[in-house]
């Protein structure tokens, strides 16, 4: 059994600084077929809605950050929605804003700061505000480059349109990343094409060759209620092995490109990751700021405080009053560290866990360590870190990430009685 | 149905003209009016705004007392769409109102705020509370020495280097309000959208004045 070098309950109250910052911007010019996510649509936005949605966020942000302690911010992450999609005059407020916030009034900006766009609303405008404020990074949603594709997401850009936002940041001088999605289906009703692996890896090509040297290929999941949930009795989705074929030719061309997968739907060179992603998978303490955002606040107990935003626009400015607040129980936190990090190819950090929830790993989910061990390897050196050489999964493993994450959830629900009590 | 459309006409005539309840869903007027509290206000002082059009009020806006405004950004109701409000604020007793509600449904339409600065008024906040020079003196005095009722703010506070022109910071520069402009503030200076935001209101932008709250029964009271 093992004790925690810090005491239990009574300590709640004392944070773990964060040094990273999202921001969200839940406005889109239209609505993809596949989300669900709240967003207010419009192909322009209205002066006082943008208003008071940039007033609002960084009152919200500044409110947090004070309270939660924080001393600048090493990573800003603006998301959405799409942030692009703000006036040049509502972008400066905002950027300018953050970059007061990140640097904590020294002037040092954040060492990453990233900021999405839409091909269809990045343009020299928006990239010279956002790199005179500090924004390092671009992450452009390509989604496909395939025109047929691209009209079953709801996209509004074509694929010439991505290819030229890719040149035209990476041309800015800005790191750029580009989101691709994988198993996006076709229509059924058209001669039923014959299903092509290498399509997923040639748009990832394209796109490296436009400038990205980052990539994130998310697997489309049809949220219910979204247009393509709707539209799904009509569209043929490619099956398990179709798209386990496509992401393996992707993979394999990504690394003959020097990329490698370092998180189950992310792929960079080394030394090119996401540094703000990092600090979620590692479950470091962020802020999140905007309407919907989400804070995950780490407790020096070991155990966190979520702080879910409230999501209408309308209700924004309240949000001190409207923001739901939940306390992560120690073994909750401790398996959703694990969760994280087995997502990553650096793997279980194990003296932060430990440090951390005052325990080893190997005695909550040592069965599972075992039992997997084919699948495992000596996790890469965190992004800014001691190397922990703690366990993480290969690539093959990130396939089947959750059946692992069901073991180890199930032993752990025989193992957590190994926190002690007043660790709880 | 001819006593039906009679009542109609005659809560349309109270409603519209001597007497209105709201119910407060932010904390933007915290500690005075907190969320979850009902109030009467009266549109008569200010002017009601009726099918056909706004009527002439009889009384100005005062120092510190609390007021219902039309948004800046809020689009004017054409005579149908007031009527339609009105039928649906009528038999769904006061429950749905789409004009009250919102505008684009992203943004509240109307809000309770309190009246800090009167035209012709030179008025600036630090640590968020309001300086006030006005019309003719040679002073600025603070709104609560000026207030003809007793009233306290709330805030939040922003990390100390956020600089004094970003929302939330507790400052606002020196601003001169011409005729008939009056400035509003909500007491919860952290989370209102108020004058700050959106600048001077004009009266034609009054909706009514606040008189009572009547709910929670413990807090009832003259406002």
């Amino acid at each position: 059994m093992s004790r925690g070098p810090r005491g239990g309950r009574g300590e709640r109250s004392g944070f773990v600084p964060p040094a990273s910052l999202y921001i969200h911007v839940p406005v889109c010019a239209s609505k993809c077929s596949y989300c669900d996510f709240y967003s207010v649509c419009a192909p322009s936005l209205s002066p006082g809605f943008e208003k008071e949605l940039v007033e609002a966020t960084l009152s919200r942000a500044a409110v947090l950050a004070e309270r939660f302690g924080a001393a600048g911010f090493d990573t800003v992450y603006i998301g959405g929605g799409t942030p692009s999609l703000l006036s040049l005059p509502a972008l400066e407020r905002l950027l300018g804003g953050i970059e007061n916030l990140a640097s904590r009034g020294t002037g040092e900006t954040a060492r990453e700061w990233t900021m999405e766009a839409n091909p269809d609303s990045l343009g020299p405008g928006v990239l010279e505000i956002a790199k005179r404020h500090g924004v390092t990074r671009v992450s452009i949603g390509v989604q496909s480059l395939d025109p047929g594709e691209l009209e079953i997401l709801g996209r509004r850009h074509g694929a010439d349109a991505a290819l030229g936002a890719l040149r035209l940041a990476a041309e800015s001088g800005l790191k750029v990343s580009a989101d691709l999605i994988a198993g996006i289906p076709t229509a059924e009703r058209a001669p039923r094409q014959f299903f092509d692996a290498d399509r997923l890896a040639s748009f990832a090509r394209e796109s490296k060759s436009a400038g990205a040297s980052h990539l994130s290929v998310y697997d489309l999941t049809i949220e219910e209620g979204s247009p393509l949930a709707a539209a799904r009795g009509s569209l043929r989705f490619p099956d398990e092995d179709e798209a386990w074929e496509a992401r393996r030719r992707l993979e394999a061309l990504l690394g003959d490109l020097g990329l490698r997968r370092y998180e189950v739907s992310n792929y960079a060179a080394p030394g090119d990751e996401c540094l703000h992603n990092t600090a979620y998978w590692h479950m470091d303490s962020y802020i999140g700021a905007g309407p919907g955002a989400v804070s995950t606040i780490a407790l020096e107990s070991g155990a966190s405080l979520r702080v879910e935003e409230p999501r209408l626009v309308a209700d924004y400015r309240d949000a001190a009053s409207n923001a739901d607040e939940t306390f992560i129980e120690l073994p909750d936190a401790a398996f959703e560290s694990i969760m994280m990090a087995f997502r990553t190819s650096f793997g279980l950090d194990l003296a932060s866990f430990r440090r951390r929830f005052g325990i080893d790993p190997g005695d909550l989910i040592g069965e599972t360590l075992r039992i997997w061990e084919a699948w495992l390897a000596i996790g890469e050196p965190w992004p800014g870190r001691a190397a922990s050489g703690g366990p993480a999964l290969t690539s093959r493993g990130m396939d089947i990430l959750n059946r692992f994450l069901g073991d180890c959830l199930a032993e752990m629900d025989r193992t957590k009685t190994h926190f002690v009590p007043e660790k709880w | 149905m001819g006593v039906l459309v009679l009542v109609f006409l005659c809560y349309e005539l109270i409603s519209g003209i001597f007497l209105q309840t709201y119910s407060m869903l932010s904390s933007a007027m915290a500690p005075t009016v907190l969320t979850g509290d009902r109030i009467i206000a009266t549109p008569l002082a200010f002017g009601p705004n009726t099918l056909f059009g706004k009527l002439p009020g009889f009384a100005r806006p005062g120092r510190g007392d609390i007021v219902v405004v039309e948004a800046n950004y809020a689009r004017r109701l054409g005579f149908w769409e007031m009527l339609f409000d009105s039928f649906l604020r009528f038999v769904t007793f006061q429950l749905v109102s789409p004009a009250r509600s919102g505008t684009d449904g992203t943004l509240p339409a109307a809000t309770l705020q309190r009246v800090v600065g009167l035209p012709g008024d030179s008025i600036q906040m630090d640590d968020f509370v309001f300086k006030v020079k006005p019309a003719g003196s040679d002073q600025f005095l603070t709104e609560f020495e000026l207030s003809s009722r007793p009233y306290d703010i709330s805030h939040e506070n922003a990390p100390e280097s956020w600089r004094a022109d970003l929302p939330g910071s507790g400052h606002m520069d020196l601003l001169v309000l011409g005729d008939d402009e009056y400035f509003l503030a909500g007491d919860a200076r952290s989370s209102s959208s108020d004058s700050r935001l959106w600048g001077p209101v004009r009266v034609g932008h009054f909706s009514a004045k606040a008189l009572v709250r009547y709910w929670p029964p413990k807090s009832f009271g003259a406002l």
